[in-house]
This record gives C-alpha cells, sequence and structure tokens, in this order.
C-alpha cells in the first residue's frame, strides 16, 4: 500500500487540476445541491414550519443526487482515452486509482456540500447551531453515498445507457442512507442529540459500503475495458 | 454435475423433462390451491373473505425473494466457475421475478384496500417489497443495455450480486423506518399461527407458484440456446441467397 501512495496522489493531483481547468466543472455539484434545495423549497412554499419540518429531507436528497451525479462521467474520459487501459495493464490492481477517485468525489463534490448545507438550512428555517452539527452527520453519511455513486458510475461505464440507468441502480443502495441519515438529522434538530444511534449507524454504513463496494467497482472497470 | 449442465445437449435433455413435469405440478397444485383457498377455507373473524387473497398474495412475495436469491446464486456459480448455462439462468429469472414481486405488490394493495382502508401505505414491507421491484429494474436494464449477451451477463452478474448482500441492509433500514404490516404467522419458533384449512391451500399456491417458476426458467434457458443457435447458424449461412441458387429456381 505504501508503495501506491504516490500513485494515488499523481491520479488525485491530475483529477483536480482537470476539475479546476475551465470547463472542468468542481462547482457543479455544489450549484446542484444549493439549486436542488431552492427548487424544493420553491415547490414547499415559503412557511418557514413546512420547509424547517422538510429540511432534513431536502439536505439528504439534494446530497445524494449531487454526488451521484457528479460521479456519473467520472470514468468516462479515462476510458475513452485509454488512460485506464494503460493503468489497468501498468499497474497490479486499480484500487489505488478507486481510492484516488473517492478522494477526488470528497474534495469536488462532498466536502463543498458539507461546508455549504448549515447555510442552506438556514435559509430552510433551521436554527444556526443545530444545523451547523449537521455538518458533522453529512461527514458520516457522505462516504456510503460516495461509496455508491462510484461503484455504479464503475457498473455503468461499460454500458450504452449512462447516468440514468446508475441512478436507477443506485437506489436500493442509496436508500439506507437516506433512511438513517433522514432520521439522524430530524432527531438532531427536534431533540438536540446529534450522537443518536440512527447517527451510529449511519456511520456504521459507512464502514460497510467502504467494505463491500471497492472490489465490484474495480471489476466492473476492468470489465468496461473487455 | 455442473460441468455435465453446461452442455447445452444434456440440458436439453434435462429441460424435455422437468419442463412439462413442473408445469404438470404447477396445474394440479394451483388447481387444488385456489379451489380449496377460494372455497373450501374459512373466512377469517376479522377479514372476512378478503382473507382469500393471502392465498395469491402471500407465494408471490415468497417466490419475489426466492427468484432473487436464485438469480443471485446463478450469478454466484456463473462468477466462479464460468458456467456457460448459469447467466441465462440468472437472466430468465429476472422477469418472473419482477412478475412475481409487482404481483405481490398488486395484491397487497387491493388487500389493503378493504383491511386497512388504503391501497397504498408505506409500511416497511410495501416498502422493501417496492425496493426488490426497482432492484429488478435496474438489473433487467443492465441486461437490456449492452449488445452482446456475454458482456451484458458479466455486468449483470456483479449487480446481482453486490445487490443480494445489500437486502438484508436494506430490510433492517427499511423496518427501522417504518412498521405497519403484521408480523410473519407462518415461519415462527413456536409454530404456525394460522389454521391447518388456510395452511394446506397456502402451501398448495406456494409449491404451484414455484412450479410454475421452474417452467418459467426451464423455457426461457432453452429459449435463449435455441436463440444463440439460430444466430450462430445465421453468422455461417450468406447473408443473401447465392446468385446461383436464383438462377436455378428460374431455371
Amino acid at each position: 500500500m505504501k508503495a501506491a501512495r504516490p500513485f494515488v496522489e499523481a491520479v488525485f493531483a491530475r483529477d483536480l487540476k482537470i476539475a479546476f481547468r475551465s470547463g472542468g466543472g468542481w462547482f457543479y455539484a455544489l450549484f446542484f445541491f444549493v439549486v436542488f434545495a431552492a427548487l424544493a423549497a420553491i415547490a414547499i412554499g415559503p412557511e418557514l414550519s413546512a420547509l424547517a419540518a422538510a429540511a432534513p429531507a431536502i439536505l439528504w436528497l439534494a446530497a445524494a443526487f449531487a454526488l451521484q451525479f457528479s460521479a456519473a462521467d467520472m470514468f468516462e474520459s479515462d476510458i475513452r482515452d485509454g488512460t485506464l487501459r494503460a493503468l489497468a495493464a501498468e499497474q497490479a490492481s486499480l484500487f489505488p486509482y478507486w481510492l484516488a477517485k473517492v478522494f477526488l468525489l470528497a474534495a469536488v463534490a462532498a466536502a463543498p456540500i458539507a461546508v455549504a448545507a448549515p447555510f442552506v438550512l438556514a435559509m430552510l428555517g433551521v436554527a444556526f447551531e443545530k444545523s451547523s452539527q449537521a455538518v458533522i452527520l453529512t461527514v458520516l453519511g457522505f462516504p456510503p453515498l460516495i461509496m455508491v455513486a462510484i461503484l455504479t458510475a464503475a457498473l455503468v461505464s461499460g454500458l450504452r445507457a449512462g447516468g440514468l440507468l446508475a441512478t436507477i441502480i443506485a437506489a436500493p443502495f442509496a436508500t439506507p442512507v437516506l433512511v438513517f441519515g433522514v432520521s439522524a438529522t430530524n432527531i438532531l434538530f427536534s431533540n438536540g442529540v446529534l450522537w443518536s444511534s440512527e447517527t451510529l449507524i449511519l456511520a456504521a454504513l459507512g464502514l460497510f459500503m467502504t467494505a463491500l463496494t471497492p472490489a465490484f467497482a474495480i471489476v466492473a472497470l476492468r470489465l468496461s475495458l473487455e | 454435475m455442473f460441468s455435465y449442465f453446461s452442455n447445452p445437449a444434456n440440458f436439453e435433455t434435462l429441460a424435455r423433462r422437468v419442463g412439462p413435469i413442473s408445469f404438470g405440478v404447477f396445474v394440479i397444485f394451483a388447481a387444488v390451491g385456489l379451489l380449496m383457498g377460494l372455497f373450501y377455507s374459512p373466512a377469517d373473524y376479522q377479514q372476512g373473505h378478503s382473507v382469500r387473497i393471502m392465498y395469491v398474495h402471500v407465494p408471490a412475495a415468497w417466490m419475489a425473494l426466492a427468484a432473487y436469491s436464485f438469480i443471485a446464486g446463478m450469478s454466484l456459480v456463473a462468477f466462479i466457475w464460468r458456467h456457460s448455462l448459469a447467466d441465462l439462468a440468472a437472466r430468465s429469472a429476472a422477469l418472473p421475478g419482477a412478475v412475481f414481486t409487482a404481483l405481490a405488490l398488486f395484491t397487497g394493495a387491493v388487500w389493503g384496500k378493504p383491511t386497512w382502508g388504503a391501497w397504498w401505505v408505506w409500511d416497511a414491507r410495501l416498502t422493501s417489497m417496492l425496493i426488490l421491484l426497482f432492484i429488478y429494474f435496474g438489473y433487467m436494464a443492465v441486461w437490456q443495455s449492452v449488445q452482446e449477451p456475454a458482456r451484458a451477463a458479466r455486468f449483470a452478474r456483479l449487480l446481482a450480486l453486490v445487490g443480494f448482500i445489500n437486502i438484508p441492509i436494506i430490510k433492517f433500514s427499511v423496518d427501522w423506518w417504518n412498521s405497519l404490516h403484521q408480523p410473519a404467522s407462518i415461519l415462527r419458533p413456536d409454530g404456525p399461527t394460522i389454521h391447518i384449512s388456510m395452511l394446506i391451500p397456502l402451501f398448495a399456491m406456494l409449491i404451484a407458484y414455484t412450479a410454475i417458476f421452474v417452467w418459467l426458467v426451464f423455457t426461457g434457458v432453452r429459449t435463449d440456446i435455441a436463440e444463440q443457435r439460430q444466430a450462430a447458424l445465421q453468422r455461417r449461412s450468406p447473408s443473401r441467397p447465392v446468385a446461383s441458387s436464383n438462377v436455378e429456381k428460374e431455371a
């Protein structure tokens, strides 16, 4: 693993450079998150009490879709220009490559959303001292969403169907995260309890997905090269 | 045994025997189960005659889960042993499984209206069955989205396996989320809580559902093998009739 570290850093640095280049669109995930939350607020109506009741659901739905969509074309360019084929031939394992992509999605999509979450929640009528604590929940809940997004993106990378199919496939995997993310957030907002059992299960989901998905995602990536 | 049935000819002989037998079992047990269930079993003292929906609802729900387990098992066999027919069997089970799931949801809605007073409630079991239906849709969509079946099979295998591991987590989380459905009343350590006169038609229907599933899977695999053979024959023969044969016809 130690030998893989420069490789992970190199791929991560390259992808980060691409993301920050014009047209790379590192801010798309954040924009999508804010736009989704604003549209939800417009759909629900300006009543702050109704918005505050719906806020946990809006937060997790917006974040899940934002992460899912920003992972959708994650492997496209590497497959198209042959980079992934070269890496697969040269590296003993694609695990470091997968790891670099996880870091990339965390840095480019998850981190900006987590930072923006308290402000969006405050706009939805949640008191700021509570919404700032919700950042901890997003830090626990985003890893499983990232894992699922990368797994499904890898699965559809060799198919013609693309992003929508990835979202449909991801829905069953994202369900537990939505259930426990929203209920943990609800408990935080209504009772002020941050470390509820729902929060702990949310953290456990992250560990479970981290254990489960890499092998499948890497096999799917290798299949897409065949 | 695995390698014996990876020869399509050996499978064909097996399918020729098992197919009609399972279809016969289906007809007999469905007739017995429906007759007993609809006419010779008591109505529930609370639910009245609507309890008879149970005889089509419960086996459908069981088979929906069994079919997905079968898909996952076949995907594992295909993944480990590269068995040539396991992928076809998994694919053939997908549509019946999805139909069983939809049937369980539909009969559940019909049953829920008189019992709970609503066609659809977001109770834990209904919701997890709905998610199972989405899992089936995703699995079938992966098969659809690739042209070459051999390539599609590899992606479908992966999805079936990782999805199967995830099912207990989904079940657990949806149970946590909400629960209203009555608890399981047949598989309990202290014995079933429903009367034997209802249990017999229920098991007859379960056997009937299993038999039609077996028949559908065998028929599906046979159809796939026949299609592959036809495609192979077409590749070998020229795409257009050879000029000389036309001349012969005219002459």
